[in-house]
């Protein structure tokens, strides 16, 4: 019998796929799903994560040559800054604990449920319920955890638990008055990587401008509406960072990179790569958390039914569509400022935008800024994020303990919340050990 | 004549927005008696889907450039969170053009 629960400790219950699958298999149970829904729901969603997996492996596998080279031919070490570089390097810094992010997850939403369920103490009043983002926050703070407490996984567990859940019920309802201003009483607030940037921005966009200059009144070029599209904004923006990333390397350089073959082909192919690894990543997350959303929301509605759901960052855009297209280029602006800067000062890492944060961190914030100071606060805080959510990442990439990682979220709140965090972090760390 | 209507939601990525607008808007369907199998997906991989759409809710955002058909039925979104008002504009549409889709 000890043989047995030790096959079914050590080898079956550290897949994480299993491990994961198993979570939600019970999960359809509790609610009392059809077999053939609990059957169906749980294979999905275990596809789902062996695909998050593999879509996250695929784009380090994809940047990683690239860096290596230019590293090799500069001394500059390059990392990406998109939530999605965060995913494929905790996921891989995690290895076998990765399961476990479904319990922090868990404790985390519990956590939440309870500061607000006691909001008349707390003041909470957001609940988060984007699942995208929210597996996210616990893979890479769970990691974090590790890596700087150095504490064992169930410690690790309970303490990320704690710690994402408590930021999730404080972010997502500092917010909620900005949101609640930009979209009229909406009856929402943003859940996502870039609350308190919008908290932030929401409370001093007024300075830079007159909201009465609307950008809803500018024309803009219809070509940038090929940004919209996230298969395409995907590849022109890799394109543009990771093709001016290996000019260092010259044709010689790119054409050894390609193994000999054509130069512009393997450019080419670079921005298609990483479009496609996107679609592997969008495809698995979504199968891994299509029914999630619905779960959570019930369990709000019954336990917390006067909380502000907090949900998915892009529900902003169309309180503004054109502001939230200036953010997206004057954040990407500040963004290339800020990689000149770090060029210039000689910095031995350097940031490349992906881009998530460049549409789902400069689009809402463009579109807060307008609501509150019209164009010129547009410019000026888009161009500000791009430069706070660049060096914040600069400072994360020091902080996540995996330098062999693709890179980092490039979000806000993980540019300065969460790094700020991790410092506190690898100080108590410090201290214990 | 369909006696269902497919419905599908698109937004940027087509993960967290559209799902949240799906689940808003499919409780306001069942409350109307309106029967309808609902899909989301993001602007990028929309064209794999459309054949299969009656009905195309969009974030207002995403609409620019995109071309449609006469034939295809879209309403843009602007508050997700407005369940009961983005069925009440599919209602309309089924009642136009799929009576049989309403019990």
């Amino acid at each position: 019998m000890g043989n047995v629960a030790n096959i079914i400790l050590k080898d079956f219950l550290t897949q994480p796929v299993i491990l994961i699958g198993l979570l939600i298999g019970i999960g359809y149970i509790l609610q009392k799903e059809k077999s053939t829904k609990v059957i169906t729901g749980t294979i999905s969603a275990m596809v789902g994560i062996q695909m998050v997996l593999f879509g996250g492996a695929q784009f380090t596998s994809t940047f990683k040559p690239i860096a290596a080279a230019v590293s090799a031919a500069t001394g500059i070490q390059g990392y990406i800054m998109d939530s999605y570089a965060m995913k494929a390097t905790s996921q891989e810094a995690l290895g076998d604990n990765f399961a476990f992010m479904g319990y922090v997850f868990l404790i985390a939403f519990a956590v939440n449920i309870i500061l607000v369920y006691f909001g008349k103490y707390t003041k909470c009043r957001g609940v988060f319920l984007t699942g995208n983002a929210g597996t996210a926050h616990a893979q890479a703070v769970l990691w974090l955890v590790i890596a700087n407490l150095m504490v064992k996984s169930t410690t690790a567990v309970i303490i990320s638990g704690i710690l994402v859940g408590i930021y999730w019920a404080f972010s997502t309802t500092l917010a909620s008055g900005v949101i609640d201003d930009v979209t009229e009483g909406g009856g929402f607030t943003v859940g996502h990587n870039q609350q308190l940037g919008i908290w932030f921005f929401g409370k001093i966009a007024h300075l830079f401008g007159d909201k009465k200059q609307d950008a809803e009144n500018l024309k803009l070029p219809g070509i940038l509406a090929i940004f919209n599209n996230s298969t395409t904004a995907v590849c022109v923006i890799m394109w543009i960072f990771t093709g001016a990333f290996m000019i260092p390397l010259g044709i010689g350089g790119i054409k050894e990179l390609a193994g000999g073959s054509n130069w512009i082909n393997y450019i080419i192919m670079v921005g298609i790569n990483f479009s496609m690894d996107m679609v592997i990543l969008l495809t698995g997350v979504r199968m891994m958390c299509s029914e999630m959303t619905a779960a959570f929301k019930g369990i709000q509605e019954k336990i917390v039914p006067n909380a502000i759901p907090a949900i998915d960052v892009a529900a902003l855009l169309p309180f503004s569509p054109n502001a939230a297209t200036l953010g997206f280029v004057f954040c990407t602006i500040g963004t290339a400022i800020s990689i000149g800067i770090l060029l210039l000062i000689g910095s031995p890492v350097l940031v490349l935008p992906g881009s998530t944060p460049l549409l789902f961190s400069g689009g809402p914030i463009g579109v807060v800024a307008n609501k509150k100071g019209g164009i010129r606060a547009v410019i000026v805080c888009c161009l500000l994020l791009g430069m706070i959510q660049s060096f914040g990442t600069v400072w994360a990439i020091d902080l996540m303990q995996y330098p062999a990682g693709a890179g980092w979220s490039g979000m806000f709140d993980f540019s300065t919340f969460w790094p700020a965090v991790t410092e506190v972090m690898k100080w108590i760390g410090g201290i214990l050990h | 004549m369909k006696d269902s209507v497919n419905v599908l939601f698109v937004c940027g990525y087509g993960m967290g927005t559209s799902t949240m607008a799906e689940l808003m808007v499919n409780k306001s369907l069942k409350a109307k008696g309106i029967s309808a199998e609902v899909k989301h997906t993001s602007l990028g991989e929309m064209g794999s889907m459309r054949d299969w759409a009656d009905i195309i809710c969009i974030l207002k955002k995403f609409l620019e450039g995109v071309e449609f058909k006469p034939e295809e039925h879209v309403i843009p979104l602007v508050n997700i969170m407005d369940g009961a008002g983005i069925a009440e504009k599919i209602g309309g549409i089924v009642d136009e053009y799929y009576p049989e889709a309403r019990k």
